[in-house]
């Protein structure tokens, strides 16, 4: 038996005993369930690593392929990561800690800033949606107006009853699109699901050979 | 002519879609009155009318206790029902609650376990050990500090069980399409499989020449997500028609995973690499949008699962100028793709891309996917009748209990 063989009969194993776990309520499937989350954990420890690795030489090639200001990230990428490995390894990372004195007081507000700009995306995709350019984006138009206004006091005065309509709207075709849409990703991904366990679908190397 | 067949899918969606609400609404409806003017609350409203002075009633115990283990768990688990005591139904506010007193069989120590409002016909006992045998007592109170106890429970005790019967239908389901699929697979290749026509223009758009390497990101999911897999299996099959047109690809994941499964595909793509940025969603849409805005881009596919970041990603994109395919399966994130992305492959779209884009013999099991949707679609629309029409046994088989 050559080793890709070997490593589909491991996936089938694997995938069934995954699967298997669901059906059993008793103390044995969770147990199984344990057993392969840790399996996870262990292999996503040693895939991080990787990551890692291939982060650092990536900014290494950048700091030596840039020129003036670049330079700055590759650098500041450095200073971060050793600051955090050095407080992380030496002191404690409870709360009031180096460590977490960085975490709360750089990284946090970042991602707070980052997302905050989500706002403003919103709205410019919005309105870059509501050009009346083709027939799917009149309809989007026609339904952001009557939902607007289905939801504004004022709306209510100007086409009365138009909160019925927008209700319609929520709650018909909707609700109807979302549940087609999720019975198609549901099928869909049974479907790439039973290709891997069944050895159909896998490594790139699987089938290059 | 494929437009218009496209409209008519959709509005035929949201038809069968509104369906079943309406369904559910008469039946509710229905329901509201026969409850309401049926003998339940009737005969309830009569019965509280016809007693003047509630505080007189003598204060009963609560009574027909059943006692059981938790069906379908790995045990520790029991359920407890019972007939409320009169003078909690018609006492209008004498009953001040109720307590669960339990003692194990053998002996006669009951120990309060749990302390209940009014109006509470039920309790789980989620800390009684698997095969200990157990009897249950309820005490009525009031709040002028009288209280009954009810008669002691039938013993009982907990057990795992080895299997959910309600399971049945999904495993029928798994192993009907485990066969098939796997007939399928020996299948010769067959040229008239309808491919997308989305599919179609991003496999167009990958074979077209590029000065700039072509950057890709597997969505922000981990390994685990069935999108991400999805996203790994066709993004190997465009390095497959990339490589006949010698164009590149720039990879950049959020999962340590993927980076691997990234990696291994590129192998065979020469000046094309896989960039491992950070897990954090955060980090990794700051990391991509100075990507974007520092570096030329021409093309960007991102596929896979998306939350919030999406749009900060695609926004990135499209004021970077870069013609951007998306796709994924977070049915929320959908809108946000088709108003930044040139091509948007919706839901399912994405986890057939790679199969239908696949030049071998797994290309054949788009065409069971195919099939079961519309085994799917006979067998909902069944339902819809059946809702209807009062076909209990049908919706029974498949109810599973899963939520």
């Amino acid at each position: 038996m050559n080793r890709d063989n070997r490593l589909r009969i491991m996936v089938l194993i694997l995938g069934l005993l995954a699967i298997l776990q669901f059906f059993i309520p008793h103390n044995t499937g969770r147990w199984i369930n344990r057993f392969l989350l840790d399996w996870l954990v262990i292999l996503e420890f040693f895939a991080l690593i990787a990551g890692i690795v291939a982060l650092v030489r990536g900014q290494l090639i950048s700091l030596r392929k840039t020129q003036g200001n670049a330079r700055i990230y590759p650098g500041l990428f450095f200073v971060g990561l050793a600051i955090m490995i050095v407080t992380g390894l030496v002191g404690p990372i409870a709360e009031g800690s180096l460590f977490d004195t960085c975490f709360r007081w750089f990284l946090q507000p970042l991602q707070s800033t980052l997302f905050s700009l989500l706002a403003f995306y919103m709205a410019y995709a919005a309105f870059r949606s509501f050009r009346l350019k083709s027939a799917p984006a009149t309809i989007l138009l026609l339904s952001a107006v009557i939902m607007l206004m289905g939801r504004m006091p004022l709306g209510e005065r100007v086409i009365p009853n138009i909160s019925l309509f927008a209700n319609w709207i929520v709650r018909v075709p909707n609700v109807g699109s979302t549940r087609g849409l999720w019975i198609g990703i549901g099928l869909a991904g049974i479907a790439t699901a039973m290709r891997v366990i069944i050895g159909i679908e896998g490594p790139a190397s699987w089938r290059r050979r | 002519m494929n437009g218009c067949r496209t409209w008519i899918k959709v509005v035929l969606l949201m038809l069968i879609g509104s369906i079943p609400l309406y369904a559910q609404i008469n039946t509710a409806d229905a329901l509201n009155d026969s409850v309401m003017s049926g003998i339940g609350m009737d005969s309830v409203f009569a019965e509280v009318d016809s007693i003047a002075f509630a505080d007189t009633l003598p204060l009963t115990a609560v009574d027909n206790i059943v006692a059981h283990d938790s069906p379908n768990d790995a045990g520790g688990v029991v359920e407890l029902y019972w007939t409320l005591s009169r003078a909690d139904v018609l006492g209008q506010g004498r009953v001040s609650g109720y307590q669960v007193l339990r003692s194990e069989a053998s002996a006669d120590e009951f120990r309060i376990i749990a302390r209940l409002g009014p109006g509470t016909d039920r309790f789980v006992d989620t800390n009684a050990p698997a095969a200990v045998d157990y009897k249950y007592i309820i005490r009525t109170l009031t709040y002028s500090g009288d209280f009954v106890d009810s008669e002691v429970s039938p013993v009982v005790s907990s057990s795992g069980q080895w299997f959910r019967p309600q399971y049945i239908p999904i495993i029928v389901a798994i192993v009907v399409i485990a066969f098939l699929m796997f007939i399928t697979r020996r299948l010769p290749v067959m040229d008239e499989i309808w491919i997308f026509p989305s599919i179609r223009n991003l496999a167009e758009t990958v074979i077209k020449p590029h000065t700039e390497p072509l950057v890709y990101v597997p969505g922000t999911g981990s390994y685990s997500c069935m999108a991400t897999i999805a996203s790994i299996t066709l993004m190997e099959q465009l390095i497959e028609l990339m490589r006949e047109h010698d164009n590149d690809m720039e990879v950049n994941v959020s999962d340590p995973m993927t980076f691997s499964a990234a990696t291994e595909c590129l192998e065979n793509l020469d000046h094309s690499t896989a960039y491992f940025i950070s897990p954090d969603k955060a980090v990794f849409s700051m990391a991509y949008t100075h990507k974007m805005l520092t570096k030329p881009v021409e093309t960007a596919i991102l596929m896979g699962t998306m939350d919030d970041e999406s749009l900060l990603l695609t926004e990135a994109g499209s004021r970077a100028g870069a013609f951007q395919i998306a796709g994924t399966d977070n049915v929320s994130q959908i809108p946000f793709l088709l108003s930044t992305c040139e091509l948007t492959l919706i839901g399912e779209v994405l986890f057939l891309a790679g199969p239908q884009l696949s030049p071998d013999g797994y290309r054949a099991a788009t065409l069971l996917h195919d099939r079961l949707k519309r085994i799917a679609w006979i067998l909902l629309l069944l339902g819809i009748l059946g809702a209807k029409l009062g076909w209990d046994w049908y919706i029974r088989l498949f109810e599973t209990g899963v939520r």
